[in-house]
């Protein structure tokens, strides 16, 4: 169990360099985080700023040069391929601007997945069930191909909650949306983030979306911190 | 991730990429097809000669020989309660038509014929057929009496007679009771000395014609009462093998031994063809490893995703394995059905070479093998690629660009492991010799190196030329060939392979026919004249040089047995490996020189090829040199022989080397005259005889001596010819899937990079080019592909081909300058035809399409 007094998500003096020909680029700056269990923060920042390479470090799917990003107090550094993708399975959600669902699986597969890598009964069940709660009950045989941008990103709340996992990464969720479509599509994501009671993590250019979380958060050139008052 | 949720996402992956998927289960079915084929049709004629089993032998046990079965051997049948015996004699002999047709001038007026004695209740099993059919209720022996006999209808056809005819055999006319159409106890083999003639023992008695030296011999079949099991058979047989002593020039046959030259034959042959159709498979398998990897490369993406939504490599490892073994089996399916339904045909394209008229496709055996085959190779083949899934860096999600993760080493080693237990596996399971194997992967291992080196000078040599080149098509063309991810690398090899074999079996089949079909070299003899009774020797070298005959030349035969060697008898000196030798009826002659052509090796005393013969005191014998060794003499050793029921003894006195290819008469025994020109003997004989006049000159041999056996080598080279072109179609078949299995691999590579060639081909057309331009850029692209593959090829497959030439088949090497440009121009055809097709859609598709998806 997780102790109820640490952070569900910390990072502590997180730095990612990337080279870049004969540059090193400095992508992560010395990055302190603390959120707390069923927290919501938004990062925001310009393109460039280092905000989707710390999601990505966060979640285990890149590996700093220093520092470490602990879950529920364990460090995840030492962790190998396998136990880091054990982790997400357990605990970690995704949302992608780009959707990121699997062109070969239908709808109702898509969100199936995370449920059958936990062999969860009856995941093909409960995968209707979400679905239905995303408001595409008549649309889960579709292939990605077949659906819209806006119910593209639904299916991808789906599957990211299925699992209902302690934590929720969020990379622009509705970067590639329309304002109408992409409003929408947030307010789903918040009631599923309100029923599940997930921890999330939201970048962001957006300040309209920023403005929706509990706290507020600015990356610049890899550095984060509060917002300019 | 359990088992059954990764066979669930494996069928939804391939759900997804069936197109793709069917180009590869296509590579490997072509293989899998060519071996099932193989394997289906051995072991269809197989079974079927099994499951005929106590009809070939037409009996429960037979005592083979020969000579005739000693009356021991018989007492010994006779003794066992309610045992039936008959008796079969084969032979060579002259028939011809009776005079009274003779100046009708239809057909030839003497032809050498096979001819078949039988007494008793012969066949005890099956049924002799003949047209119109013999009266029930009787043998065969019996309907035929002493007066007629039964004749095949090619018999009739070149002799010019009927049914009801008559037919001189030795000094007997028989009538033609009807024409034989099939013995229980003869398989169609498609080649005999002649046609079949079928007459009692009494007939045959009475025409004075007998089995001799080496051509035909006795059996003596018998039936038991009840049903015996093949272990009662068995142990009665070596029961009989002991109450006959020693004599093992008689062998003791039960019904599973049936046949057991054709089935040795078939087995050998099923395993060289089998290796051949693995090659097909394994060309296949490089078109399965190139396309995985090249679909994996395009799926890193989804990789990307799976791990980030927390599936594991081993999970992911897991998933995409049970995909190639999926494909394995689907392609094995497939191949397995197509390859039986194939040998349907193969009774119409090898005609007379198969032993058996129909063959069973239902054959679960060889199904199963093509099945196993299949997801062998595929497993196998896809390990490498699988590497890709290992290194598919989940941070694409977010960095497209991002570096694969570090590579094992173990898991890199592992999959070259894994392919080379796969090729190991399957050409040891087809080879089913562990020596061939190692050879056959030896070889194949040596000739895929070479390739994959041509490849990549081929790719340095693009890369050097492209900038040089005038046309702009063109230089597009060539630099195409030099790109590192060009994705052809794999099936530039495979298509050198298919080539490779293609043409070394053209090329050696194109020899093996042409020496066949040449002919006699002029020196050699051209018939040779068997059974020519001592005392008329004289008036048959007149006979023949009045008809023009050539290079006459004759021996004396004598039939004998050895008794001991250096005093102890043979049945003691016995093993496995020299038997055969020392338990045969030897024909052995007695001449005052040496053959010409025999060259001496070793001599007592001042003996010479014109002067062996040294010692007065001792008969002497002069051994050649491989038969000495098997039977374990050497100059000086005394040999005992059974001459007629005579003992003679012998002293050895030189070795000699024989040069058999030659076509003159030779023994492995030649005697010195004075210690055998006693023993009763026939002549054997050989002629050059000119070709427009050889039936002439048999038919006067035959009316002045009925019983002289005329073999014209002529004749029985072309029927040769014959069996081999048979055989060459069905060997050209298989080496062709070789090829087409190559071809699929290339349109595997061109059609998986399909969104790279229409990115390409958007980007010319948008700065101008013609779709013409595309065309003609991407048509000297894979014309290279095909013309360098084939250039490796055609050295690989030359070299191959005067390797099986020169040192296999020992015959003459001829450089085909045909062969090669065929394989060249074929080369470079099929895969600009093949790879051209296969990038149709991305040469259609709007330039807007493709830049599209490239954003």
């Amino acid at each position: 169990m997780p102790d109820e007094a640490r952070p569900r998500l910390e990072t502590r003096g997180l730095r990612r360099e990337l080279r870049s020909g004969e540059r090193t680029l400095v992508v992560v700056d010395d990055v302190d985080l603390d959120v707390a269990a069923g927290e919501c923060v938004s990062i925001r920042g310009p393109s460039g700023a280092g905000k989707s390479t710390l999601l990505a470090l966060l979640a285990g799917l890149d590996r700093p040069t220093a520092g470490s990003v602990l879950i529920d107090g364990q460090p995840i550094e030492a962790l190998g391929e396998d136990e880091l993708a054990l982790l997400r399975r357990e605990k970690i959600g995704f949302v992608f601007q780009a959707f990121q669902l699997l062109p070969n699986l239908t709808a109702r597969e898509n969100v199936q997945f995370p449920l059958d890598l936990l062999g969860r009964r009856r995941s093909r069940r409960r995968a209707e069930e979400l679905l239905a709660e995303v408001g595409l009950r008549e649309r889960v045989h579709h292939y990605p191909s077949q659906l819209s941008g806006g119910e593209q990103q639904r299916v991808a709340l789906a599957r990211a909650f299925a699992a209902e996992p302690p934590i929720l990464l969020g990379d622009e969720p509705t970067g590639n949306l329309d304002s109408v479509t992409g409003a929408a599509v947030l307010d789903v994501m918040m009631a599923l983030r309100d029923r599940v009671g997930s921890t999330l993590v939201l970048v962001t250019h957006d300040p309209a979306v920023a403005a929706r979380a509990d706290r507020e958060l600015v990356m610049v050139d890899g550095r984060l911190g509060a917002p300019a008052p | 991730m359990s088992p059954r949720i990764a066979l669930r996402y494996s069928l939804r992956e391939l759900r997804g990429s069936l197109g793709r998927v069917w180009v590869w289960a296509a590579c490997l079915s072509v293989g899998v097809g060519a071996v099932v084929s193989v394997a289906g049709l051995a072991s269809s004629v197989d079974g079927a000669i099994r499951g005929e089993a106590r009809k070939l032998l037409a009996a429960d046990l037979a005592l083979r020989s020969r000579g005739p079965i000693p009356d021991g051997a018989i007492e010994a049948i006779d003794a066992i309660p309610g045992a039936a015996r008959a008796e079969v004699r084969e032979m060579a002999a002259m028939a011809g038509r009776a005079s009274s047709r003779e100046a009708a001038g239809a057909g030839a007026s003497s032809l050498l014929v096979e001819l078949k004695a039988v007494a008793g209740g012969y066949p005890f099993y099956g049924e002799v057929a003949a047209a119109p059919p013999l009266p029930a209720g009787a043998s065969v022996a019996e309907a035929l009496g002493d007066r007629s006999a039964l004749v095949s209808p090619e018999a009739l056809a070149r002799l010019g007679l009927d049914v009801g005819d008559e037919l001189r055999l030795g000094r007997r006319t028989f009538r033609i009771a009807g024409t034989l159409e099939a013995e229980p106890d003869r398989l169609p083999t498609g080649f005999a000395f002649g046609p079949r003639v079928l007459l009692s023992v009494a007939g045959q008695e009475a025409a004075g014609v007998f089995p001799f030296g080496g051509f035909g011999g006795y059996r003596t079949l018998v039936r038991l009462p009840g049903e015996s099991s093949l272990e009662e058979l068995e142990s009665l047989a070596e029961r009989l093998r002991g109450e006959i002593g020693d004599d093992a020039a008689i062998r003791i046959e039960t019904y599973a031994d049936a046949q057991p030259g054709i089935r040795e034959d078939l087995e050998r042959l099923s395993r060289y063809l089998g290796l051949v159709a693995l090659l097909s498979l394994l060309v296949g398998g490089v078109g399965v490893a190139q396309g995985i990897r090249a679909w994996l490369t395009q799926r890193l993406d989804a990789l990307a995703v799976f791990k980030c939504l927390g599936a594991r490599p081993r999970d992911l490892l897991r998933t995409y394995v049970v995909q190639a073994v999926l494909l394995g089996l689907m392609a094995g399916a497939v191949g397995g059905g197509v390859g039986l339904l194939s040998m349907l045909l193969v009774p119409a394209i090898l005609g007379g070479a198969l032993p058996v008229e129909a063959v069973s496709i239902w054959q679960p055996g060889a199904f199963l093998r093509g099945v196993a085959l299949g997801i062998g190779v595929s497993t196998a083949f896809s390990a490498p690629a699988l590497l890709v899934v290992l290194r598919a860096p989940p941070v694409r999600v977010f960095r497209r660009g991002a570096e694969p993760l570090p590579g094992s080493r173990f898991a890199a080693a592992l999959s070259v492991v894994a392919v080379a237990a796969g090729v190991a596996g399957a050409t040891a399971l087809q080879a089913g010799s562990l020596w061939l194997a190692v050879r056959f992967v030896g070889a194949v291992g040596a000739a895929v190196v070479v390739l994959i080196l041509a490849a990549l000078a081929l790719r340095g040599a693009a890369r050097l030329l492209a900038p040089r080149c005038r046309s702009s098509w063109f230089r597009y063309g060539v630099a195409a060939l030099a790109r590192p991810e060009s994705g052809t690398l794999a099936a530039s090899v495979a298509l050198g392979m298919g080539l490779m074999v293609l043409l070394a079996m053209l090329t050696v089949q194109g020899h093996l026919h042409d020496e066949l079909a040449a002919g006699l070299p002029d020196e050699a003899p051209s018939a040779f004249l068997l059974n020519v009774p001592a005392t008329g020797w004289g008036d048959l070298v007149d006979l023949l040089e009045r008809q023009g005959a050539r290079r006459v030349q004759s021996a004396p035969v004598v039939m004998a047995r050895l008794r001991t060697i250096d005093g102890v008898p043979v049945a003691r000196r016995a093993n496995e490996r020299n038997r055969w030798a020392l338990n045969r009826q030897l024909r052995l002659t007695f001449l005052d020189e040496l053959p010409a052509d025999n060259a001496m090796l070793e001599a007592a005393g001042p003996a010479t090829v014109t002067a062996p013969w040294v010692d007065p005191d001792a008969g002497e014998v002069s051994v050649e040199q491989d038969f000495a060794e098997t039977i374990g003499v050497k100059v000086g050793s005394t040999i005992d022989l059974d001459v007629g029921g005579r003992e003679t003894t012998l002293t050895v006195t030189s070795l000699r080397r024989v040069d058999w290819e030659g076509f003159g008469i030779n023994f492995f025994l030649v005697v010195e005259p004075a210690a055998l020109d006693w023993a009763p003997h026939t002549r054997l004989a050989a002629a050059w005889l000119p070709e427009d006049r050889e039936q002439r000159i048999q038919d006067a041999i035959y009316r002045a001596h009925p019983g002289v056996a005329v073999v014209r080598i002529r004749e029985v080279l072309q029927k040769v010819v014959v069996l081999v072109s048979n055989l060459q179609v069905g060997v050209r078949v298989l080496g062709s899937f070789t090829v087409a299995a190559a071809l699929l691999t290339l349109a595997g590579a061109v059609a998986a990079s399909s969104a790279r060639r229409g990115r390409e081909a958007a980007l010319l057309k948008t700065i101008g080019s013609t779709r013409f331009d595309v065309l003609r850029a991407f048509a000297a692209e894979y014309a290279l592909i095909g013309l360098s593959s084939a250039v490796v090829a055609a050295a690989l497959g030359s070299a191959a081909a005067w390797w099986l030439v020169t040192r296999e088949l020992e015959l003459a090497w001829s450089f085909r300058p045909w062969a090669v440009l065929g394989a060249l121009s074929a080369g470079s055809l099929l895969s600009l035809g093949t790879g051209l097709l296969a990038s149709a859609g991305a040469l259609r598709r709007p330039p807007i399409d493709s830049l599209r998806e490239a954003r």
